[in-house]
């Protein structure tokens, strides 16, 4: 978005196909859960503007999907020492939520990031 | 000292080697429940971690090492470090084959904490053993011609019996691993053994996996792909298309694990071409089907970790072996009072190359016009072939010393397929074959909710059982198996024996009792003595010694609970003073497991009461024979009368002796020794140091000696026993932890609230919280604050709660900001959440100031989290400066988010952190 602003489109383009083209899989728990909608704004911003939404589309299905499963124990792990454990319901309804809403930034055109 | 005529040097030395000290370990108990540590659980309890490092100080410190040395091997082993090889030197060439570390400089990786790279680690019951960094019990055996050091230990976990035994001979150039691991408690654990050994790593160095191993997983085995030439994706990464050879270390860019396919052979290794040195490990692939590499790799997540883990020696990586595994997480059960024994075999070799094919007598490497052939033992005259299409090309007599290369010249030849044999050291054919395909990736296991059969349900509880999973809960599976089919028995069975892991032994009697009446509907006799044997041990501790007996006694018509229902019905049968019985019981239990650690022992004490000591002492001396550590039967031999003083038992007691001793405990007060059971306690602080667990204090009558520094809290039934009734506050609060560790939340806050301690508070603060009671749980947090204000792991712990409950920003930064006296020494954690908080009040200024101001030491699953702070301080400001139309700063700013500073001891495992960044 920088890059564009200084008329560096090009450089700003191979940002965003950088972007598109990556693939987190399903080990690390330490990656940017909300990649995808990147990956959708990447997708709008090189011309692919129903792909993007639609990427995009798919993950927030995805997401609402998510959002409503019934935990069997807790709702994520965490590698440190913490004794204070949340609500898996709660919490599993906030992380998707965070989600769900960037998401619906990007379908209804209400982000800045576009 | 010249060695020669079957020369070996085996004895204890003492060394002295550059020590960072560890820290103290954390007081208070952490329930963390949903810990992860390498895909497992990571809950501590009951011992206390380690939560920081002292990486500032380095002091000269002596350890007593044990040296095994024959004519070509040099090991040195340190029983006070996890029983860890801590080098191996190929004396022929020099070269250390293990990563040879000259500083002892923990870091936090372990499953409490600290944890040193370098030699190897005998890691188990999983991943990186809980006790790497504690001592072990150990004894040096003349064993054969050889020697054999056994390093024990009852695992701080599970309290199984853990033992490695490496063993030297004269005249050869391996070393063996025996291992002895033998679950001396009455409920079945998983397990998985992974010898951990570090290889020294440069751009040259490579490794081998068998001929036939076409690709290679990642963990949890849901990443795949070819090998040696890996393409596609893997763990995140897209390969060029063109492939990449990933035997070359320097070929993989990013840290990252390959477990092999499994083989038909027996070995693997890795050799540094520019050294030309390398090691092979060999095992039966039958069992030890584990073969793994683990890198760091080139990036900068490979230098903090370098940093952090030693000071001049470079770069290492992780050749593992696994047996009985082979992934991580994969275990195997095992049973109540089973032992099983199993060996791995490690050599150095030389200029040989690449070995194409190794046993524990050879590796030879076929390749560029040439045989290069090394043995592990003296060759005399023995016959060399080399034959393709039923042609001798090569064939020659061949007489080595161990460790010598030979080398071949070969005609020019096709070497597609051939066939090579060194006469009775081995054979070896290469054929061309169809390349093994890739697998399908390992499931998902669904919600418990989602499942359809009751089996399906069932077996997916299992797996999350025996995977030890650290956030699905395997009861919600057993009880949605019932839901489905309400009379399934298997999953009243799994719950049962759930229940009594979590003390509840009413339900458990309860849950068997249905599980029994419903496979009772046409057979009495079943297939399986399990749900007996489980009914039984509730009866037990119910104190239904009658029941328990005949339940035991059932269990024992099925050859599966032979074993471990004799055992049982001995103890209740020693207990009853009817030794004749108990005798009978732990024999037949012997008969069906001649090494289950408890029965031989209880058979012996049973002799000697019966009048038979000497047969007694002899039962004892055979047991120890075999396992000169099993200190049931060392005390028992005491007991008895025999060879054992004691000063003999407990000076072997490296291996937290308090905890030890309160197996020994249990067992002989289970058995009805209740006289004996007093004495072993009452004698440990007379001829032990060490600090003393509180309930051993209790039990032996002198409250005053309850050590509140040692390293473990209460957890037993039999120790919550000691521990009910007791009117001092100290016993309120161990019993309200045991409580509250066995998910009993409710009777834990009821205990806290009688204690008016600081530790008391902050428990009734992770209870109120668990119960969403926040504000009062956060009054609690201050209340032991206020009382202990000094303590780093409470100020942590209201600066992640404050955080992560989105309290206030600007208030959260002041608050932790008041507790932070010196940031240079503050703690990493906090530090971190005061950068948060900075963050997220936008005060991306002082963020930058905390991070850069203080030095950071990476901890495993921590080196993101910090790497964040840095990334969204200039995140934050870089999109300021943009919304401000200043694009140039801005710009600036966002390309300094995605370089982590050295400082912050940081790095990423993925890029995608930066991808926030990098879109602005």
């Amino acid at each position: 978005m920088t890059l564009i602003k200084l008329n560096r489109a090009d450089d700003a383009e191979n940002i965003f196909k950088y972007i598109e083209g990556i693939y987190v899989d399903f080990f690390s728990n330490m990656h940017l859960p909300e990649l995808p909608v990147y990956q959708a704004l990447a997708k709008i911003r090189l011309g692919k503007g129903e792909e993007g939404i639609a990427y995009c589309r798919k993950f927030r299905d995805e997401w609402a999907a998510a959002r409503v499963r019934k935990d069997s124990g807790y709702f994520n792990t965490t590698p440190f020492f913490i004794s204070y454990l949340d609500d898996a319901k709660t919490m599993r309804e906030a992380y998707y939520d965070r989600l769900i809403n960037f998401a619906d930034s990007v379908i209804n055109g209400t982000t800045e990031l576009l | 000292m010249a060695f020669g005529n079957g020369t070996i040097i085996a004895e204890r030395e003492k060394i002295v080697i550059p020590t960072y000290p560890e820290s103290p370990c954390e007081e208070l108990p952490m329930f963390a429940e949903n810990r992860v540590h390498q895909r497992s659980t990571g809950n501590p309890y009951p011992n206390k971690v380690v939560i920081k490092t002292r990486q500032k100080e380095k002091i000269d410190k002596e350890y007593e090492a044990i040296r095994l040395e024959n004519e070509y091997l040099e090991l040195i082993i340190l029983p006070e470090i996890g029983g860890r090889i801590f080098s191996a030197k190929d004396k022929r060439t020099g070269y250390d084959f293990f990563y040879r570390q000259h500083v002892i400089k923990p870091a936090l990786i372990g499953a409490l904490g600290s944890w040193i790279s370098g030699g190897v680690e005998f890691n188990w019951p999983y991943h990186h053993r809980p006790s790497t960094f504690m001592p072990v019990d150990s004894e040096i055996v003349k064993d054969g011609d050889g020697y054999t050091v056994w390093l024990s230990e009852h695992d701080p976990i599970d309290r199984m019996k853990g033992m490695v035994g490496i063993h030297l001979e004269p005249g050869k150039a391996y070393f063996e691993t025996r291992m002895k691991v033998s679950n001396r408690t009455s409920m079945r654990h998983s397990f998985l053994w992974w010898e951990n050994t570090a290889v020294p790593v440069n751009p040259e160095y490579e490794i081998f996996f068998p001929p036939d191993v076409d690709y290679v997983n990642f963990h949890y085995r849901r990443s795949h792909t070819t090998y040696p030439i890996a393409n596609g994706m893997f763990n995140g990464y897209r390969y060029p298309d063109e492939g990449v050879d990933i035997r070359k270390h320097f070929n993989t860019k990013f840290s990252t694990s390959y477990f092999s396919a499994d083989s038909d052979y027996d070995f693997f290794g890795g050799y540094d071409n520019g050294k030309k040195c390398g090691v092979v490990h060999v095992s039966d692939h039958h069992t030890s089907t584990g073969k793994k590499m683990f890198t760091w790799a080139y990036n900068q997540l490979s230098q903090s970790w370098e940093r952090a883990l030693t000071d001049t020696d470079g770069a290492y990586a992780e050749l593992m072996a696994g047996s009985y595994s082979n992934n991580q997480p994969d275990f195997s059960w095992l049973e109540p009072y089973e032992t099983k024994n199993f060996s791995q075999y490690w050599f150095p070799i030389s200029e040989i190359g690449i070995p194409t094919y190794a046993n524990l007598s050879a590796a030879v490497n076929v390749s560029d016009g040439k045989i290069k052939l090394q043995t592990t033992e003296k060759v005399k005259n023995a016959k060399l072939v080399l034959e393709i299409g039923g042609k001798n090309v090569i064939s020659k007599k061949i007489t080595l010393e161990p460790g010598e290369v030979a080398e071949i010249e070969l005609p020019a030849v096709d070497l597609s397929e051939y066939r090579i044999a060194l006469e009775g050291v081995f054979e070896y054919e290469k054929k061309n074959r169809v390349k093994n395909p890739l697998p399908p990736f390992f499931p998902e296991v669904p919600m418990p909710n989602e499942e359809s059969s009751a089996y399906r349900a069932y077996q997916d509880g299992i797996h999350l059982m025996q995977f030890r999973d650290p956030s699905m809960d395997c009861r919600k599976y057993f009880e949605r198996a019932i839901e489905l089919d309400p009379e399934f028995a298997p999953a009243y069975e799994t719950l049962g024996e759930c229940a009594i892991n979590d003390g509840n032994f009413e339900l458990a009697e309860e849950l068997l009792n249905k599980c029994i009446e419903v496979t009772n509907r046409l057979n009495t006799e079943h297939q399986s003595g399990r749900a007996y044997y489980l009914r039984g041990l509730a009866k037990k501790q119910l104190g239904k010694d009658h029941e328990a007996e005949w339940n035991f006694r059932k269990a024992a018509w099925s050859a599966d609970s032979v074993s471990c229902g004799m055992t049982e019905a001995a103890r209740i049968g020693a207990k009853k003073k009817d030794f004749k019985i108990g005798l009978f019981c732990a024999e037949t239990a012997l008969n069906y497991a001649k090494e289950n650690p408890v029965a031989g022992p209880i058979a012996a004490l049973c002799d000697y009461k019966l009048g038979n000591k000497s047969a007694a002492r002899d039962r004892l001396y055979a047991i120890l024979d075999n396992d000169p550590l099993n200190h049931l039967a060392r005390y028992a031999l005491f007991i008895c009368g025999g060879k054992m003083t004691e000063k003999d038992f407990y000076g072997k007691l490296a291996s937290d002796p308090s905890q030890t001793c309160l197996d020994v405990y249990v067992d002989l007060l289970s058995a009805g020794f209740a006289d004996e059971a007093y004495q072993l306690l009452a004698d440990l602080p007379v001829y032990c140091t060490e600090k003393l667990a509180p309930v051993v204090a209790y039990i032996i009558g002198k409250p005053e000696l309850a050590d509140p520094m040692h390293r473990t809290f209460p957890t037993r039934p039999e120790e919550k026993n000691v521990l009910v009734g007791r009117s001092e506050e100290y016993a309120k609060y161990l019993l309200g932890c045991l409580e509250f560790a066995h998910r009993r939340y409710d009777n834990a806050y009821k205990l806290w609230c009688e204690c008016t301690n600081f530790e008391a508070a902050r428990c009734r603060a992770v209870y109120l919280w668990k119960m969403g009671k926040i504000d009062e749980a956060m009054a609690e947090l201050d209340r032991a604050i206020a009382a202990a204000p000094d303590c780093d792991q409470l100020i942590y712990e209201k600066a992640y709660l404050l955080n992560h409950m989105g309290y206030d920003a600007k208030k959260t930064e002041e608050i932790i900001g008041s507790y932070v006296t010196d940031i240079k020494v503050a703690r990493d954690d906090v530090c971190t959440e005061w950068a948060a908080a900075a963050i997220r009040a936008g005060d991306y200024e002082k963020a930058l100031w905390i991070l850069n101001n203080h030095e950071y030491i990476p901890c495993e699953g921590g080196e993101t989290i910090i790497a964040k702070q840095h990334i969204n301080a200039h995140l934050g400001m870089g999109i300021d400066f943009y919304n401000n139309g200043e694009y140039s700063r801005a710009l600036d700013e966002l390309r300094i988010a995605q370089v982590i500073p050295d400082n912050l001891g940081a790095g990423l495992w993925h890029e995608d952190p930066l991808v926030p960044s990098k879109y602005r």
